[in-house]
């Protein structure tokens, strides 16, 4: 993440210049990460919500002061608004979409944390996640999958940067002895 | 940046999350709404809002204002504490007795001053009860005042008299306030003319000068009156103000000490 945000932030300077293909550059940097934060959310209606999520940030795009990093916070910022008016609308809480239970069965005889990794598949990750306390669920996401720093992870979530540190660990603490349980399942 | 047994999950989700989605059909409409949004001339809308900004100066100057804030705070309570202490007796206040301070309007204001949270309350005792209370400015050397504490010597310490105003009419400032107040503090709010004598304002300014130099490197307003000393009418210098009090903090200051 962090080798892109220079890039990043080439690309969004020129797209606020009006560079449309800066600014493809800078979705495709960008949208994985946010994507995966925002189904994190609010599972299967992620792409509709990261979309909107798109023409927000297309809209204040002259707005935004900042670097790649601040970038991705920024747009981090905007999705989760988003994708939490989304579930407003839908009343329903962030960690509705249940957790099906196979889902997070790994594939037997994966002892071996690497092999683990390979056979995770998108869905497991995130379901995994999802299974977390929201504020867990949040930091770990915001944190490794869109690549903030804790600072900025902080911002996003308005609360402070203590505190979100402790809820990072904690989510991967837990996802670990989760993964450890799914490897040794046979 | 992960260690131990986290870190595997942590490039594990990273990985899976983030490995290599094409959306083609997303990113078209993305760009689709930039290039419409350039068009409306959004892109030209340049009012940066604060939750827009996230440049990386601005980014540290908020977490670093975050802990100077707090410092700030500490540091004004502590030395809340001291003046506390100093009212109460538990420790000497460093002017002396009540008459070298409250006597001469002001006589010197001591230098000192910025770095004792002493309340000037001690001071005062006496030379107030001599003087009438009420407007003059300075008891001693002028009857009506309006001379600006930098004429009457006492302040001396430097404050350049910067703010004759508060002196002036509606204050009623015993001795010469601001002058003194301002003296002793260091980079205190220009305002202590509401003080009393040099010696307590300058005590209180020092107090809160202190305090307001010691957090205004936070970036704060420090101290206790939030770096405004109003000129208000108060004789009695409240010393150091706890924090909570506004500026002049006289109010308590003052019952007591007269």
């Amino acid at each position: 993440m962090g080798a892109y945000d220079a890039e990043l932030g080439a690309a969004v300077e020129r797209a606020q210049q009006g560079d449309e293909d800066a600014f493809a550059r800078a979705y495709r940097l960008v949208h994985p990460g946010l994507l995966g934060y925002v189904r994190g959310l609010v599972g299967d209606d992620a792409e509709d919500v990261a979309a909107e999520a798109w023409l927000e940030i297309a809209r204040d795009l002259g707005r935004f002061r900042g670097d790649g990093a601040g970038f991705r916070g920024w747009t981090a910022t905007i999705a989760r608004h988003r994708a939490l008016d989304h579930l407003r609308r839908q009343k329903r809480s962030p960690r509705t979409s249940l957790i099906e239970q196979d889902v997070l069965d790994l594939p037997g005889g994966q002892d071996t944390a690497a092999a683990a990794l390979e056979s995770l598949s998108t869905e497991q990750a995130l379901a995994m996640i999802r299974g977390l306390p929201r504020e867990q669920a949040e930091a770990v996401l915001l944190r490794v999958v869109v690549g903030l720093d804790g600072p900025a992870t902080a911002r996003v979530l308005g609360k402070r940067p203590g505190a979100v540190r402790s809820a990072a660990h904690r989510g991967l603490r837990k996802l670990a002895g989760r993964l450890a349980q799914g490897g040794a399942r046979g | 940046m992960w260690r131990g047994e986290i870190a595997v999950p942590a490039a594990l989700l990273a990985a899976a999350v983030r490995g290599g989605e094409v959306d083609p059909v997303g990113e078209e409409r993305a760009v689709a709404a930039f290039r419409a949004a350039r068009d409306e001339g959004a892109l030209a809308v340049r009012g940066t809002r604060r939750r827009d900004d996230w440049r990386p100066a601005r980014e540290r100057r908020r977490r670093r204002s975050l802990r100077a804030a707090a410092m700030g705070l500490a540091a004004t309570v502590l030395l809340g504490g001291v003046a506390v202490a100093a009212q109460s007796g538990a420790i000497r206040s460093p002017f002396g007795g009540g008459n070298g301070g409250g006597d001469g309007g002001g006589a010197v204001p001591k230098p000192g001053v910025s770095t004792a949270a002493t309340p000037s309350r001690a001071v005062p005792a006496a030379p107030l009860a001599e003087r009438p209370r009420g407007k003059q400015h300075r008891p001693t050397a002028r009857p009506t005042h309006s001379v600006r504490p930098s004429d009457t010597g006492t302040k001396t310490v430097g404050r350049p008299e910067g703010k004759p105003t508060p002196n002036t009419p509606n204050t009623p400032k015993q001795g010469p306030k601001s002058g003194g107040r301002k003296a002793g503090t260091a980079g205190g709010s220009g305002a202590p003319g509401a003080k009393r004598g040099a010696e307590p304002g300058a005590g209180g300014n020092s107090g809160t000068g202190a305090g307001g130099g010691a957090a205004t490197g936070a970036g704060t307003g420090g101290h206790a009156g939030t770096g405004r000393m109003t000129p208000g009418p108060k004789t009695g210098n409240a010393g150091m103000n706890p924090p909570h009090t506004n500026g002049n903090g006289d109010g308590k200051a003052e019952a007591t000490a007269r």
